[in-house]
């Protein structure tokens, strides 16, 4: 692979890895529900 | 006419020639995939290395100019020098590094299999008038090197190969066999570690 003459020297600091393919949360979608302490128990 | 940089004649970069630079650069480089019972990996073109999607650091072998030669000791980064030419190595275009890949097509079929993966540089990183070699790269996505699209024999032939991974050929008698899902594009994806554009072949 034929890059040509060198023309600059760099010096790069390691970049932030790539992120997940995890989908986000829906930002429409409701919070996780935690039941509170009066409600029944389902059976 | 100018006068040649400073840094072009030395075996190893001064530091006053470096410049610092806060993002990677980016490149477009070809590669075959090769794999074997339980990965797929990548192989470079011109050499026989392997390599795989993440974070990988050139492990360099050039004879530094700085050591007397009975020691052999290697530079530890890409350098600039007459016989210095490590590095990992991208092209800046992406037709570029396509187009020198076609002007190769006598090679033997099973090296025909050629990926265009989209990758960046970073740590030590030599910048040429068409590309880089730098000292770490990672690989941020990958396509077939060939388009369905194109009518002539070879580059179809080359489309075919590229598509060998993910399609296998039905043997019924035909010149061009239609070609059978062997592998998901989304578990093609998860064994390289890396995302597969295959759906934008048409449009490239």
């Amino acid at each position: 692979m034929q890059i040509g003459e060198p023309q600059r020297i760099y010096e790069i600091p390691e970049p932030e890895p790539v992120p997940d393919d995890a989908p986000d949360a829906h930002p429409d979608a409701e919070p996780a529900r935690v039941p509170e302490r009066h409600e029944p128990v389902p059976g | 006419m100018p006068s040649p940089p400073a840094f072009q004649n030395a075996m190893s970069p001064s530091p006053a020639s470096i410049e610092h630079r806060d993002e990677p650069v980016y490149g477009w480089k070809l590669a075959f995939l090769v794999k074997d019972a339980r990965n797929v990996m990548f192989r470079a073109i011109t050499r026989r290395a392997f390599y795989t999607a993440g974070r990988q650091r050139f492990i360099c072998h050039c004879p530094d100019g700085q050591f007397p030669p009975i020691l052999g000791a290697p530079h530890q980064k890409p350098a600039v020098g007459d016989d210095s030419s490590c590095g990992w190595y991208a092209m800046k275009d992406k037709r570029d590094c396509l187009d020198g890949y076609n002007t190769r097509m006598a090679r033997s079929p099973d090296e025909m299999n050629a990926w265009l993966l989209e990758v960046d540089l970073w740590g030590t990183v030599v910048e040429g008038e068409r590309g880089y070699r730098g000292e770490y790269q990672r690989v941020l996505s990958v396509q077939p090197a060939g388009k369905p699209e194109m009518t002539i024999t070879s580059q179809h032939q080359l489309y075919l190969m590229g598509a060998q991974i993910l399609y296998r050929p039905i043997y019924q008698g035909l010149m061009v066999p239609p070609m059978k899902p062997a592998l998901r594009v989304a578990d093609l994806a998860s064994k390289l570690g890396t995302e597969v554009l295959w759906s934008d072949l048409a449009r490239s």
